[in-house]
C-alpha cells in the first residue's frame, strides 16, 4: 500500500508527467500506484523527491507494520 | 564486452529500443527465467525421445542426440556456476534445532536420490535400452549390486556436496 496516487493527484501532475521526472516508464508508476510492483529504494527515493515528501509519507500506513 | 553482447541479444530477443527502467528489466527477466524453464523441460523430453529413436533404429546416439545432451550440459553447468558464484544456494540457520531440522530432511532427500540413481539407471541401462533394442535383458544381481553401490555413492555424496550450503550462524 502506498499513496503515491494521492499525492500524484495533490500537485497535479499526470502518471505521465511522474514518470518523466523520475525516469520510468507510465506502465511503471501504474503498477506501483496499483500495488502490483513494489519499486527500488532508489526509485522510491526519487519519487519522494519528486512528489516533494519523504518516504514515511509516501509509504507507511498506521497498523500495517506487522501485516 | 560479453555484457554489451547480452545486451544487444536482449535486445534482439525481446525487441525494444531503447532503455528499460527497474520493473520493466524485473519483468523482463522474469519472464526470461520462466523461457529457460521451459526450454529445459522441453530439451528433456526431446533428448530422451530422440534417444529412444535411435536406439530403436539401431544407432548408438546420432550427433542431434548428442547436441541435445550438451545443450543440456551446458545449461545446467552455466546455471549451477552462477548459482554458486552468487552464493544463492547457500541457507543460513540461527539455531541449532531448525539446522538439526534442515540436516535430517537433507537425509531424506539424499536417500531417495540414491534410490533414484540407482533403481533408475539400473531399469533404464539394463531393462528399457535392451528392450527398445530388441534384445533380451541385461538384469543381473551383479549388476543391480553395482547400481545399488553407484546409488549409495551418489546418496552420500550428494548429502556431504549439500550439507556444504547449511551455516548454522552462531554470535
Amino acid at each position: 500500500m502506498n499513496n503515491i496516487r494521492e499525492y500524484r493527484q495533490s500537485i497535479g501532475i499526470s502518471q505521465t508527467e511522474l514518470a518523466r521526472r523520475v525516469q520510468v516508464a507510465r506502465q511503471t508508476i501504474n503498477l506501483i500506484e496499483n500495488n502490483k510492483y513494489n519499486p527500488s529504494l532508489d526509485l522510491c527515493i526519487r519519487l519522494a523527491q519528486v512528489l516533494e515528501t519523504d518516504l514515511n509519507t509516501l509509504f507507511w500506513k498506521v497498523g500495517e507494520r506487522n501485516a | 564486452m560479453l555484457n554489451r553482447f547480452e545486451e544487444w541479444l536482449l535486445k534482439q530477443q525481446i525487441g525494444y529500443l531503447g532503455a528499460r527502467d527497474e520493473q520493466q528489466n524485473a519483468t523482463i527477466n522474469h519472464i526470461l527465467v520462466k523461457a529457460n524453464l521451459l526450454t529445459y523441460c522441453v530439451l528433456t523430453i526431446l533428448m530422451f525421445v530422440s534417444l529412444i529413436w535411435d536406439l530403436s533404429h539401431g544407432a548408438m546416439l546420432t550427433l542431434g542426440t548428442f547436441f541435445l545432451i550438451l545443450t543440456q550440459l551446458i545449461n545446467g553447468v552455466y546455471t549451477a556456476h552462477l548459482v554458486r558464484k552468487a552464493a544463492v544456494d547457500q541457507t543460513e540457520f540461527y539455531d541449532m534445532p531448525t539446522y538439526q531440522a534442515a540436516l535430517q530432511q537433507l537425509k531424506v532427500r539424499s536417500v531417495w536420490r540414491g534410490i533414484n540413481w540407482a533403481v533408475g539407471m539400473f531399469i533404464w541401462l539394463t531393462i528399457v535400452i535392451p528392450f527398445i533394442q530388441q534384445r533380451p535383458t541385461d538384469a543381473s544381481w551383479t549388476l543391480a549390486l553395482i547400481w545399488g553401490v553407484s546409488g549409495i555413492i551418489v546418496g552420500v555424496g550428494s548429502y556431504f556436496r549439500k550439507k556444504k550450503d547449511l551455516h548454522l550462524l552462531r554470535e
